[in-house]
């Protein structure tokens, strides 16, 4: 039992003033040892939930994140805020690194790990020799069938959690239906799980579609928008290689901004330095994918634009929450064409094996089976024989794996139970398909609502929403003139020599001249 | 700014290797590949500057401007899949435009393996003591590797008295004496890549834009500069107050790999490489390796108890009739009795 008076000191350690909503009673559960589910809007501090007591714990806690970018995030912000008993593993450690790194588990106080590598028997076998004082569940949502980014791999955190024995779970996630929450009780057995709900409606966000007849026409709107409004602003994309022509086509009509594109086929340094001029404000607009924005707390961001529509509401409510974390007024535009519902269709289909796919894998892992029935050890040549994208395969081996088909490399036959098994994954995968046809339709459904567009997208999270403080949205009416953000001034681009440049950097004052 | 600058290179290389090699050697050479024939190469075709100048070159990037310089027909294919040769179109350009290659600013066998920890170095320096300066400690690393960080806080324990200011002064002077040595633009192109407090460097694709370079060039103007700045420090390290002290020490071991170094060891014992085969339980051909290895880098190691002196007559005669160092091509015109091997060290000590 740790008292709450040293709550508010290892607050200051944060340097934060004060919790946010919801904060302080779930790590004030947490730190009296019990099970937590923790729904908090996107923005409103989850991480603290954990890291804190992660800092008061006597052991380790452990976090899940599917997100392996966000978790090196959150490690080099935590590292940067003086809390360095952290570490988020990741398979790409050489063998040196990793065994030092297994040797010390217990002296991190926080480990992040994505779920595969909680596969991982060395990983385990160390794990159950440490003690363990909270095993965290970033994401929850990914452990349900219902949720709409289903993670295979979380369906077996339940028994590892078990081999662990049984650490208390903290299980947080922003954007969850019911149906999700009750899903995710259930999975992870633990029927008297305290749960703390809080509604996810963001009062200073006003939601507006522009329903446009083609491209040339959204690129016609945002140059309109951005010359009018000079804010701090994201441009969300389907696509890296749009993210990237858009943001060489603005940067050139728009010689007063600095823009830049983000997306996860960027090299890791390049990353760290366009999220950080963007926290900095040395850029003003991120033409982006859905890979930026999670972990990033930018205060003043005023305008979030999708040029292409999310695939379902729960992403679309987590990327707009970006804005306006400061509380100020801030706009959400949503652009929409006719053409647009194929782009999250063709991603649909793509991310999962498609029939012929399904029996072409069998067929080649029964040759497999036929030869010396080993798969290769290496996972690139896997995909080679196989011809399959990554993403497929980690699907169809976890399906495999589950059938008993393969086990440890090592491909079993049961003519019947193949069959079975084939048959049954063949009817997830549509499953699946029609599951995030549905989330697309209710994504199609809301931008051409007539109704009030703030009271429908909340509606299946919660049961009320606070009225808007500013603009309600567009179907209320909404004016762009009426909306007045502090404007970053236009600057004179000064060309320096480089000895002045490289002056101002090294904080060199006065006219010295190197000799 | 050279705006072909790895096409300029692969034609450069393309003009050494001839159709000895097939065009993946100049891939294995740029990208630095640990192994015997790719270090050989750089030895036998005097590209020594240009091994591992590239690490991060992949391999479609790689096919793509092979492609453009066949279809801009400055390289033509030969009889042999993977080999060709440059066209007249190829030998003009390399006429005009290999000063712009900046090929005397690489030394790619000496600094491969450490110009990136010298840059990382450099950038988390730069940023860590400015934001010191300011008294900001919070700020996201450019560079987090643990190798970068450990090194930086040893460097700041040692330095203990000194303070930031003080520190990020002889900085200055040291690398305005540094940037001097370089073109204006190249001055400009590298300080853009800097990070400090509550100002963040450029990104490639930033770089790209305002000097003009493609992507895939970058990398190696970043290089080149780092190169010469290497070379420039390590040649008179007096001058510089600083700069030495963030050039990693160089693993000075004499051969690529430590096996080697074993084997090395074993024949200096005065075993046989038939011994050491059975001792070591290696086939036979990897001891071959070995010593192949260990006679490129020790010119003083004596072959002639592996090839007598009518053999090495014989093998260097038929490079030259053949005029190619390939080894099937010089195999062909030797008495039977002659071993690849055989070839192979003979060829270590042409060049």
């Amino acid at each position: 039992m740790i008292h709450t008076s040293s709550l508010s000191d290892s607050l200051k350690e944060f340097n934060i003033t004060a919790f946010r909503q919801g904060q302080k009673e779930i790590i004030t559960d947490v730190l009296n040892g019990n099970d937590v589910l923790g729904i908090l809007p996107t923005g409103s501090g989850k991480s603290l939930c954990y890291q804190l007591p992660a800092k008061l714990f006597e052991g380790t806690t452990i976090v899940v994140s599917p997100l392996i970018s966000l978790m090196h995030d959150q490690v080099k912000q935590l590292k940067a805020k003086h809390f360095k008993e952290v570490i988020a593993l990741n398979s790409s450690m050489n063998y040196i690194e990793r065994k030092n790194t297994y040797r010390h588990l217990q002296s991190f106080k926080l480990i992040y790990m994505s779920p595969e590598l909680l596969q991982n028997e060395e990983l385990l076998n160390y794990l159950t020799q440490i003690k363990i004082s909270l095993f965290v569940i970033d994401e929850a949502h990914c452990i349900s069938q219902w949720g709409h980014e289903f993670r295979p791999d979380y369906l077996k955190l339940e028994s590892i959690i078990n081999r662990l024995g049984n650490p208390p779970i903290l299980a947080l996630s922003a954007t969850v239906t019911e149906t999700v929450q009750t899903d995710i009780v259930k999975t992870l057995k633990r029927p008297h799980i305290i749960k703390h709900i809080y509604p996810i409606d963001r009062t200073n966000i006003a939601f507006t579609i522009h329903e446009v007849s083609d491209n040339t026409e959204k690129m016609e709107l945002i140059l309109k928008l951005l010359h009018h409004k000079h804010v701090p602003t994201i441009i969300y994309f389907s696509s890296r290689a749009v993210s990237e022509r858009v943001a060489n086509l603005l940067s050139a009509e728009l010689p007063q901004h600095e823009i830049a594109f983000y997306h996860g086929g960027m090299d890791q340094n390049d990353r760290v330095i366009v999220q950080q001029q963007f926290m900095n404000d040395q850029l003003d607009v991120i033409c982006c994918t859905s890979a930026f924005g999670m972990g990033i707390d930018k205060p003043n961001i005023r305008l979030v634009i999708h040029y292409h529509m999310p695939n379902q509401i729960e992403s679309y409510i987590q990327e707009v929450g970006r804005a306006g974390r400061d509380g100020k007024e801030s706009l959400s535009v949503l652009l929409y064409s006719h053409n647009d519902k194929y782009i999250p269709l063709n991603i649909i289909d793509s991310e999962l094996p498609s029939e012929d796919e399904v029996n072409m894998t069998f067929n080649k892992i029964y040759d497999i089976y036929d030869k010396n029935k080993n798969l290769p050890s290496k996972d690139e040549e896997i995909l080679e024989i196989l011809q399959l994208g990554e993403i497929k395969w980690r699907f169809l081996q976890y399906q495999m794996e589950r059938y008993g088909i393969i086990k440890d490399k090592f491909v079993q036959y049961n003519a019947n139970n193949w069959d079975v098994a084939r048959q049954n994954i063949k009817k997830l995968i549509k499953d699946r398909q029609l599951l995030k046809q549905r989330k697309l339709n209710e994504m199609l459904r809301w931008i051409h609502e007539d109704y009030c567009l703030r009271k429908r997208l909340y509606k299946p999270f919660q049961h009320s929403y606070q009225p808007a403080l500013y603009q309600c949205c567009s179907n209320c009416g909404y004016s762009l003139d009426e909306w007045m953000p502090e404007q970053k001034m236009a600057t004179q681009k000064k060309d320096l020599g480089w000895h002045q440049k490289l002056k101002n950097i090294l904080l060199i004052e006065g006219d010295y001249e190197a000799e | 700014m050279c705006s072909v600058f790895l096409k300029g290179i692969i034609l450069y290389c393309q003009s050494h290797i001839k159709q000895s090699r097939s065009i993946f050697s100049i891939f294995h050479l740029l990208k630095g590949k640990r192994g015997i024939q790719t270090v050989h190469d750089a030895h036998l075709f005097r590209l020594e500057p240009l091994f591992g100048i590239y690490p991060a070159l992949d391999k479609m990037s790689f096919e793509k401007e092979i492609k453009t310089l066949i279809s801009k027909e400055y390289l033509m294919h030969t009889e042999q899949e993977n080999v060709y040769s440059l066209t007249s179109r190829a030998f003009t350009w390399l006429s005009v435009h290999q000063k712009e290659l900046r090929l005397e600013y690489f030394n790619g066998l000496r600094h491969h393996q450490i110009t990136d920890t010298f840059f990382g170095r450099l950038l988390l320096f730069i940023q860590t003591y400015t934001n010191i300066q300011m008294n900001y400690y919070s700020f996201i690393p450019v560079r987090d590797s643990t190798s970068i960080t450990s090194w930086l806080k040893d460097y700041y324990k040692r330095s203990g008295n000194v303070q930031a200011d003080e520190i990020l002064y002889v900085l200055y002077t040291d690398l305005d004496k540094l940037l001097k040595k370089f073109k204006e633009n190249e001055a400009h192109f590298f300080i853009d890549h800097l990070s400090g407090y509550k100002k963040y460097g450029m990104t490639t694709s930033q770089l790209s834009k305002k000097y003009n370079i493609n992507i895939v060039d970058l990398p190696l103007l970043r290089i080149a500069i780092l190169h010469k700045m290497l070379t420039i420090i390590n040649k008179d390290n007096n001058q510089f107050k600083i700069l030495p002290a963030l050039v990693p020490e160089r693993v000075e071991s004499l051969f690529i790999t430590n096996t080697t170094m074993t084997t090395y060891n074993l024949l200096n014992a005065g075993f046989s490489p038939e011994e050491i085969k059975v001792r070591r339980n290696l086939k036979l051909n990897t001891i071959y390796d070995h010593i192949v290895e260990i006679s490129l880098f020790d010119k003083a190691f004596n072959i002639d108890d592996y090839v007598s002196e009518s053999v090495i007559n014989e093998i260097k005669m038929a490079v030259s009739n053949t005029d190619s160092y390939k080894l099937k091509d010089i195999k062909e015109k030797v008495s039977d009795e002659i071993s690849f091997f055989q070839i192979r060290l003979v060829l270590t000590r042409i060049s």
